[in-house]
């Protein structure tokens, strides 16, 4: 992730994103993830090919995401899905996160008096 | 706007000369990523030239894009590593140690029916059968260094030193053997052990070919 400020902060829940993303679609490759997050968070977050390609290696070896290349304007470009695995891991991932923010939300909205 | 084959051409070798990117699988991936920035940046009436320095920078120069060939390469190592631990395990099975164990006891009762220098020149050639096989894969995957299979081979080679190793020790165990007063006993004995290291040396070596042959495109296809 490359704004200074979120790159520790999104580093743990890169993969999370992914498997989101790759929820609701068929299939998606390295540039479209990155440009659909920008698009998301209206540039707000940006990731980095270090740190997506990477993560996206770490899933396909877990057995979450499976790939598949195609030919396309002259170069191979390799689409990521997700694997039935991958379709149960995504639901509970998200959940985890979604449950873990909604804490970090309370503890930060705590009140100083109290 | 789509690029010419001569600039995907050119942007190929800036990933292979400037970043050392040699690898199939990451060299293409990135050469997409890399094509379809420098597209982006050409829309917005760039040069091509101009496109792709821009593209470069924003794909994290050399040094970012190296990170990620080394995580493939570390990750790529680690499923061959378990692969070839679920292959050696599937060789290493109590029908394997009975045949080896039976063929030991074969070899002790046959090496006194042969002459000694036959028996002597028959366990060099044994010895050296693992570590022939093993340097004709290695000899056989130079010829694609930048498939995924080449990382295959480094483990191999790994493993090469250790089997020199056991071909030296078997040597040594025949050199002591001759000349022994009880030179047959010895023989026997040696010979035994030589063909019984030799053939789990051998298994070993054979599961390399299987690891090579499986190629590590379980993964992926080909649309």
């Amino acid at each position: 992730m490359s704004t200074a400020p979120n790159s520790q902060l999104l580093k743990g829940s890169l993969s999370v994103m992914i498997l989101r993303l790759l929820e609701g679609r068929e299939r998606m490759y390295g540039y479209e993830i990155t440009q659909k997050v920008k698009e998301l968070t209206a540039g707000e977050m940006t990731i980095t090919e270090g740190a997506l390609y990477p993560a996206l290696h770490k899933l396909e070896a877990e057995g979450l995401l499976t790939t598949e290349t195609q030919v396309v304007d002259g170069r191979a470009r390799k689409y990521y899905s997700l694997t039935k695995t991958g379709q149960t891991e995504a639901v509970g991932r998200v959940a985890e996160l979604t449950a873990f923010l909604d804490n970090l939300n309370l503890v930060l909205n705590l009140k100083p008096s109290l | 706007m789509l690029l010419t084959t001569d600039q995907l051409t050119y942007l190929r070798t800036d990933l292979q000369r400037l970043a050392d990117i040699k690898y199939d699988p990451v060299l293409n991936e990135l050469l997409d990523h890399y094509a379809t920035l420098t597209e982006q940046h050409m829309d917005t009436g760039m040069s091509f030239k101009e496109a792709s320095k821009w593209a470069w920078n924003d794909l994290g120069q050399g040094e970012g894009i190296q990170k990620i060939q080394d995580d493939y390469i570390a990750n790529v190592q680690q499923q061959i590593r378990c692969r070839h631990l679920t292959i050696v395990k599937s060789y290493f099975r109590w029908p394997a140690f009975l045949t080896t164990a039976l063929v030991g006891v074969l070899v002790y009762l046959v090496v006194p029916l042969i002459p000694t220098d036959y028996v002597i020149a028959l366990l060099y050639l044994i010895v050296l059968t693992p570590t022939a096989i093993l340097l004709w894969l290695e000899r056989k995957l130079r010829q694609e260094p930048t498939s995924q299979q080449a990382l295959v081979f480094e483990n191999a080679a790994k493993h090469r030193n250790q089997h020199v190793n056991a071909v030296i020790i078997s040597s040594n165990f025949l050199i002591t053997s001759i000349g022994n007063e009880s030179r047959q006993t010895f023989l026997q004995v040696h010979s035994m052990i030589t063909v019984v290291v030799c053939m789990l040396l051998l298994l070993y070596a054979i599961s390399f070919i299987q690891l090579l042959k499986e190629r590590f495109d379980f993964r992926t296809t080909i649309a």
